[in-house]
């Protein structure tokens, strides 16, 4: 396809959508024409093509020109996913990074955090990383006890994270830590930037049920943050991390697309096919049902992302998503091993390089688990959505308004 | 791809729920279904002034020339208040009529469904198979048809039936005005706010409804009735979530509102998800139906089985919910599971539905 004189200097969304798809065609690969492992090699492309993407004027489109954006709306992001579903361009590298990190520094930042971190940001100079999570603080983040410390300039920040997607790859992170100790746990707690290559800090990759290193445990050892990177008000950190939790489901529960993925309908039934099992009755209705659930989460992320674009507020709705994307999944697992049978999990001649299609649905059944988990267990996303959603009363807390030094804690 | 509603939509939908709450609340809805009465007449003269019978009918033969995402809204709120009218079985007659193709048809009784005078509903299924038999037993022989349909929505008020049925061999869609060489038998129904008769045809002038490819047609009324339904059950599925939360926050025991407890709440919260999702796949389905007609009979087919899956556990998750008193007669919670469980078969069961989505879907 090559770009009209009309496509350039249409100013419409489709417009934006001809360019973007021209540019696409001439600077990046089809999507699937090359299979990549996850991990650094992934890392290192995307990184290489976020750049060119961002010079290009097709990255960060709906952030604020100053800070590295391109001030654009709704429409043109939208007209740009859909040019871009067809390329291989940077999906889980920046997940985090733009999902979340960029979003909550947009939202909190002072104009001269702005006017550093965003720019690297977008353009994937800078990868970052979200530390909440760790191995005493779960589904009760607000827990923590990642303590921070003044000190002349700054802080001193000492203990442990887990769960970071990618910070092996990081060059900063967005930190929750707790400030003070003698008031309820919510109260305690303060958001910093930190500089994940700083002298203290420890990363060491955690290898999961698939195989991968997705994950690190990190340990922060009496690291230095200087004043000017703390992001949130004093005892205002719970806050923060909520808006970007937010933010997290929304970028968890409706990142999915249709096309993507060993666990796509179109993939699982292309190999019902191979294998001869599209006859039989149980399998026909499996793979009914998966087309059922995959438009289901699909076009929930569709319906939420135009009702945000007309202004709706999404709030605590985010969790619906994510749960549905978290149950489909889950449920995804079941469907396949009935389509698939024991060809889901045994083969032969398995190479990476390789058609990978078994494999590829083998890897995403041991790793469906953690959807389930990631941003919030299902149980967690029930709650938020039974109290924030429904309205119904919170469980009662035995942990509210005492100091967090006088909360039990277990071994 | 319009998955929210506009604001003509929006009017739209007040303006049908007003009707429906100032004809009176589930007690009312109650005398009529008592009574036998095969729908609600003072509802549905309040409809048709509303112009509802009219959403699918094209302005030029004198109806709104809305589509079926209008019908959708009408068909959720008649789900939401447990509301007997024939509008089901209109809705999707209609709708095919519209499609076929067939001029003079269009022009001789789409004015007259729009204002009210005519209705008219599909004869589609017989004996106790799904709702589209493979190879329809009644036949059509010399300009007259004869045999037996059975579960005939919205059939005992008809005054004219859409019949699916043989001639030499092949399929095709007639049109049968009830009197002579027509006997309709009420049947008796779970959900009295359905209503459905066997129509048994002995010789019934029957006039052929011209279209330039039949297989198409069909599968197009499959869509559309699917989404009727869905939409209809969807409705339904709705309120009785609401229901439910409402009396989980009202409700104490242990000193607590039942809802502050997991497990009440997480079920419920469930549900709201299962709101969401469906109601994603409902507007989908009418969208295309509206917009993007080559999508529309695998996202109305899907659509269906989205809410075949969940209208019986809404309205069972309601009666659990409110513990003894969701199985006392004065309480609405029966009537809603009896309308769930009666509407998600209308169409056939969940297995032939799911076959019917897996062949749209080329598997």
């Amino acid at each position: 396809m090559t770009i009209t004189a009309e496509a350039e200097s249409d100013t419409s969304a489709a417009g934006f959508e001809a360019r973007a798809r021209a540019w696409l065609e001439a600077n990046v690969e089809r999507a699937g024409a090359v299979r990549r492992t996850r991990g650094e090699e992934l890392v290192a492309y995307e990184r290489a093509l976020q750049a060119k993407i961002f010079d290009a004027g097709f990255a960060a489109l709906t952030q604020p020109e100053e800070y590295g954006g391109q001030g654009l709306g709704e429409p043109e992001r939208q007209a740009w996913e859909r040019a871009a579903a067809d390329f291989a361009v940077p999906r889980m590298t920046y997940s985090v990074s733009h999902g979340m990190c960029g979003p909550i520094i947009n939202l909190l930042g002072t104009e001269e955090q702005k006017a550093k971190y965003l720019p690297r940001l977008w353009r994937g100079d800078d990868l970052w990383c979200q530390l909440f999570s760790e191995p005493s603080a779960g589904s009760d983040v607000a827990g923590l006890r990642t303590k921070a410390e003044k000190v002349d300039g700054g802080w001193r920040i000492t203990g442990s994270k887990v769960w970071t997607t990618s910070a092996q790859y990081c060059e900063r992170g967005v930190i929750v830590a707790r400030t003070d100790w003698d008031v309820p746990k919510h109260q305690g707690l303060t958001m910093f930037l930190i500089d994940m290559k700083a002298e203290g800090v420890q990363v060491n990759p955690l290898r999961v049920a698939t195989g991968e290193k997705p994950f690190n445990l990190i340990f922060f050892d009496n690291v230095f943050v200087p004043e000017e990177d703390r992001l949130s008000e004093l005892g205002k950190g719970w806050d923060a991390a909520v808006a970007m939790l937010r933010f997290e489901r929304i970028s968890i529960g409706t990142g999915s697309t249709r096309s993507e993925g060993p666990y796509a309908f179109d993939n699982v039934l292309a190999a019902a096919k191979k294998l001869g099992r599209t006859d039989e009755p149980g399998v026909r209705a499996a793979l009914a049902e998966l087309y059922v659930l995959e438009q289901g989460t699909s076009l929930l992320s569709l319906r939420m992302r135009a009702e945000a674009a007309a202004g709706i507020a999404l709030n605590a709705r985010g969790s619906i998503a994510k749960l549905a994307g978290a149950q489909a999944n889950r449920r995804t697992a079941e469907l396949v091993s009935e389509i698939l049978g024991t060809a889901l999990v045994s083969w032969s001649g398995f190479t990476p390089e390789g058609d990978g299609l078994y494999p590829g649905i083998t890897a995403m059944f041991a790793g469906s688990a953690s959807s389930w988990t990631a941003g919030g267990t299902m149980e967690v996303q029930k709650g938020i959505i039974g109290e924030r959603v429904l309205g119904l009363e919170k469980d009662p807390q035995v942990d509210r308004g005492i100091p967090f030094t006088q909360i039990r804690q277990g071994a | 791809m319009a998955l929210t509603l506009t604001e003509e939509q929006l009017d739209f939908k007040s303006a049908v729920d007003d009707v429906l709450d100032s004809a009176g609340d589930t007690k009312r809805v109650r005398e009529v279904q008592e009574a036998g009465a095969p729908f609600d007449d003072k509802l549905w003269k309040a409809l048709v002034e509303l112009g509802v019978p009219g959403i699918l009918v094209s302005e030029d033969h004198d109806g709104l020339g809305l589509g079926l995402s209008e019908a959708s809204i009408v068909l959720q709120a008649l789900g939401a208040h447990i509301s007997p009218t024939p509008y089901r079985g209109l809705a999707i007659a209609t709708a095919v009529i519209a499609k076929s193709g067939d001029g003079a048809l269009a022009d001789e009784v789409l004015p007259k469904i729009a204002d009210g005078s005519l209705l008219v509903v599909p004869a589609f299924a017989e004996g106790n198979g799904g709702w589209i038999p493979a190879a329809p037993s009644v036949t059509v022989s010399g300009g007259a048809v004869s045999g037996t349909k059975s579960f005939v929505l919205d059939g005992v008020a008809a005054q004219a039936f859409l019949v699916l049925a043989t001639e030499g061999g092949t399929q095709g869609l007639y049109y049968v005005e009830a009197g002579d060489g027509v006997e309709v038998t009420k049947l008796d129904t779970l959900d009295r706010s359905t209503s459905a008769a066997s129509v048994a045809f002995a010789n019934a002038p029957a006039r052929k409804v011209a279209t330039a490819d039949f297989g198409e047609l069909l599968a197009y009324a499959d869509a559309v009735a699917s989404t009727v339904i869905a939409a209809n059950l969807y409705g339904g599925f709705a309120k009785t979530l609401e229901i439910a939360v409402q009396y989980a926050k009202d409700r104490f025991q242990f000193g607590r509102p039942i809802g502050s407890f997991q497990g009440v709440k997480f079920p419920l919260a469930e549900l709201a998800m299962e709101d969401e999702l469906a109601l994603s796949i409902l507007r989908q389905a009418t969208t295309a139906a509206d917009e993007d007609p080559e999508d529309f009979v695998v996202a109305g087919l899907t659509a269906l089985s989205k809410l075949q899956g969940i209208a019986l556990e809404g309205a069972i998750r309601l009666v659990q919910t409110l513990g003894g008193i969701g199985f006392t007669w004065d309480h609405d919670a029966h009537l809603y599971q009896k309308q769930a469980a009666t509407v998600r078969l209308v169409l056939g069961t969940p297995a032939e539905r799911s076959e019917r989505l897996a062949q749209a879907l080329g598997i």
